[in-house]
Formats: C-alpha cells, structure tokens, sequence
C-alpha cells in the first residue's frame, strides 16, 4: 500500500491480487450475483484509488477496503430501494425474482440457507470473522460497533445455526 | 456422552473469489493510469485546520463584541463560557476525528457523544441566560425578530467551519462518514453558538435557546448529510 501511495503502479498489482478475491468474495456473499459484485468491486477499488491519499501508514489495509466495499454496497442498495425495480438489460422489463431455495441435499447448501435465515447483524459478524477472516476487533470497526457487541453477535448466530442445522441433520 | 457440535467441522463458503479477467483489467487501468504519489496531510493537520477555523469565526464574533462596547462583566463571562467550550471542540476533534479511521469509539457511543453535548450546550446558555421572557412576549416582532437574525447568523457562520472542516477531512472515513461529519458539524455549532454568546446583545432564556443552542442540533443534523457524502472515500 505504501508503494502504491508513492505511485508504484507494480505494487497496485500486488495489492490488487492480494485484495481482490477476499473483496470479491465478500462483494458476491452480500450481492449474490457475479455481476453486481464485480461493478461494485471496481466501485471499490476506484474509491481505494481516490482516498489512497488519506490512507494512514502502518494502518490494516484489509479492514479498510472491505469497510470500503461494504459502504458501496449498502449505497448501491439504498439507490436501488429508490429505483424499486431492477429493470432487464434493456431498461424495459423488471428481472425476474429469484425463487425460493429449494430443500437442502447437501450440508454446505443446508449451511449457506442457513446464514440467509440469520438476522443481518448476525450475518455479518459470522461473514466477517469466521469467512471473511477479519479479527473481532477489525470486523467491530467495520460494523462500528464494540469488540464483546460482535462476540455476542457471533455467538448467537452460531447457536441459531446450530439449531438449523441440527434440524437438517434430523 | 458429548454430542459432536455441527459447527466444527462445517463446510464453511470459500472466503476468496477470483474476479474475471475483464473486470480486473478494467480495475488496473483506472488505478494505474497516470498514477503518482499522493501523499494526504496527517489527521493532527486537519484536526488544527479544524480548529484554526474554529479559532477564526470564535475571532470574528469577539471582534463584533469589543466593537459594540458590550458591558466588560458580561462579556468576561461570556468570553470564559466560550473558552471552556474551545477546550470540549478540541477534545472532540482529537478524541474522534483525529483518531485512526476505525479505531475510535462504537457508533451508538459517538452518538451518544454528539447529541449529549450538543443537549448540554443547549443547556448551559439557556442556564446562564439573565433574563426570562414569557413565551407570548418572546413571539412578538421586535424578540423573534432578532432571534431569527441571531440564527441566520450563527447557522451562516457554522456552516463556514462545517464546509471547511469537511473539506479539510474529505475521504478519511470509509466506516462511518454520517457519524464523523455530525462530529464536525456539532464542532462548527459549538464555536458559532459560544461566539455568539458574546457577540450577540441578548441576554434571554428563549433566544439563548433557540439562536444560540438549537443551532448546533441543526449543523449536526446538515454535517451528517454532508459527510455521508463527503468524507466517504
């Protein structure tokens, strides 16, 4: 990051091949479609481009793009609540919603209906720590929120999947 | 017999994805083009910048005050209420904004923070106000009047420090610009309402209050607006 800051174009690419698939995978778990998730990971890191100015050395890097992407995120899914309807590539029709999940056959799709079904504060504590592989302290931050505040979050979303999955298990 | 947790062996989603080809190319070149070293100025900079604004407007208002020979007792007091309120702009700045992105306090504490301050402020010119007016006599022509000049004024001036700081902290808070640009904005309502504690004639409950000590609430409310825009990356 230092690099890049001084204008090493090589160091972006090393930046960028060390960022872009945590930030993908997280991008594609909030979106759930390849699409949006890679414009909002340009949207991401031409953000990271423009403040890279007023990134403070010796800072985590991760933490700081991925508070980044969430941000776009939730901005692209507020203007989209505004617009209502996701039109077709033709500006015409509304997309087709997706439909519901099917029953689960496998424990890894048990697993990921599972997370869906979670309350959102919970989600993202349980993504950002145990996926997206965040320390507690730096998914806080992103969250804004205390340290024991997403302890407890991960906590109980952990014993909400248990439930679930215990009930797949049956 | 211990049963097994379900959770310790879950086939948890993979965390890295590989983004295509075309959208990583696209990325490289609108990060590499033309690309120079950018060296930003460092929080303790923006933090004086801040407060050097602060220091400028809280000049102007003690200027006006000297200049319409206000009784000296009166302006004393309000001079020293307006000192003690630099020092609680200065500790928030440092406190909240001059901190590392990310490290400062929760969101539900930094809101906390901002309205109690600004409820406190509120209350400390309302309680050092000398005189009491009814609500009738307050809504007469001549007092609401000069209550709405007074916050025309005060909101004209903190809305100065507000664009100002926000400049000065453009694109440093990709966690919670809403959260940073209240902070400035309630920075920018401390020094407008305390300058104008000197420079303004009336010394009334309600106009305190309304002129005075409301004003900060609404730049809170404006730097919140502005900073979700501004001081996001």
């Amino acid at each position: 990051m230092e690099r890049y800051i001084d204008g090493n174009a090589e160091a972006f690419d090393g930046l960028y091949r060390k960022l872009s698939p945590t930030l993908m995978g997280y991008l594609l778990r909030l979106t759930r479609n390849r699409a949006r998730a890679e414009d909002l990971l340009q949207i991401t890191f031409t953000k990271v481009h423009r403040a890279r100015g007023s990134y403070l050395k010796g800072a985590p890097v991760l933490p700081w793009a991925v508070a980044i992407a969430r941000r776009s995120f939730l901005d692209e899914r507020r203007a989209a609540a505004v617009r209502n309807e996701d039109l077709s590539s033709d500006g015409s029709l509304p997309e087709p919603r997706p439909e519901a999940p099917s029953l689960p056959t496998e424990m890894s799709d048990a697993l990921e209906i599972a997370l869906q079904r979670l309350p959102e504060s919970y989600r993202e504590a349980i993504e950002l720590t145990k996926i997206t592989g965040l320390s507690i302290q730096e998914a806080a931050s992103v969250l804004g929120t205390t340290e024991t505040a997403v302890k407890l979050r991960v906590h109980r979303g952990y014993n909400q999947l248990r439930k679930e999955l215990e009930s797949f298990q049956r | 017999m211990t049963q097994k947790d379900p959770l310790a062996d879950l086939p948890w989603p993979g965390a890295t994805v590989t983004p295509s080809e075309t959208c990583s190319q696209a990325i490289r070149g609108t990060c590499t083009k033309g690309l120079c070293k950018e060296r930003g100025v460092s929080p303790l900079v923006r933090s004086l910048l801040t407060l050097g604004l602060c220091v400028m407007v809280l000049g102007v208002y003690a200027f006006h005050a000297f200049t319409v020979n206000r009784s000296s007792a009166i302006l004393r007091t309000a001079m020293f209420g307006a000192l003690g309120w630099f020092g609680a702009q200065a500790a928030l700045v440092f406190a909240t904004l001059g901190r590392p992105p990310g490290k400062g306090a929760s969101r539900n504490l930094r809101l906390g923070i901002i309205l109690g301050t600004a409820a406190l402020f509120t209350a400390y010119v309302v309680l050092s106000s000398t005189e009491r007016f009814g609500l009738a006599k307050f809504t007469e022509p001549r007092f609401a009047g000069h209550a709405i000049v007074c916050g025309l004024v005060a909101i004209f001036f903190g809305l100065l420090v507000t664009a100002g700081a926000l400049i000065a902290w453009r694109r440093t808070d990709p966690y919670h610009p809403g959260l940073s640009g209240a902070t400035v904005g309630l920075v920018a309502g401390l020094a407008t309402g305390s300058g104008m504690t000197m420079a303004c004639g009336s010394h009334e409950a309600l106009h305190a209050c309304f002129a005075h000590g409301l004003v900060v609430f609404a730049l809170a409310l404006v730097g919140f607006g502005l900073g979700r825009r501004l001081l996001a990356p």
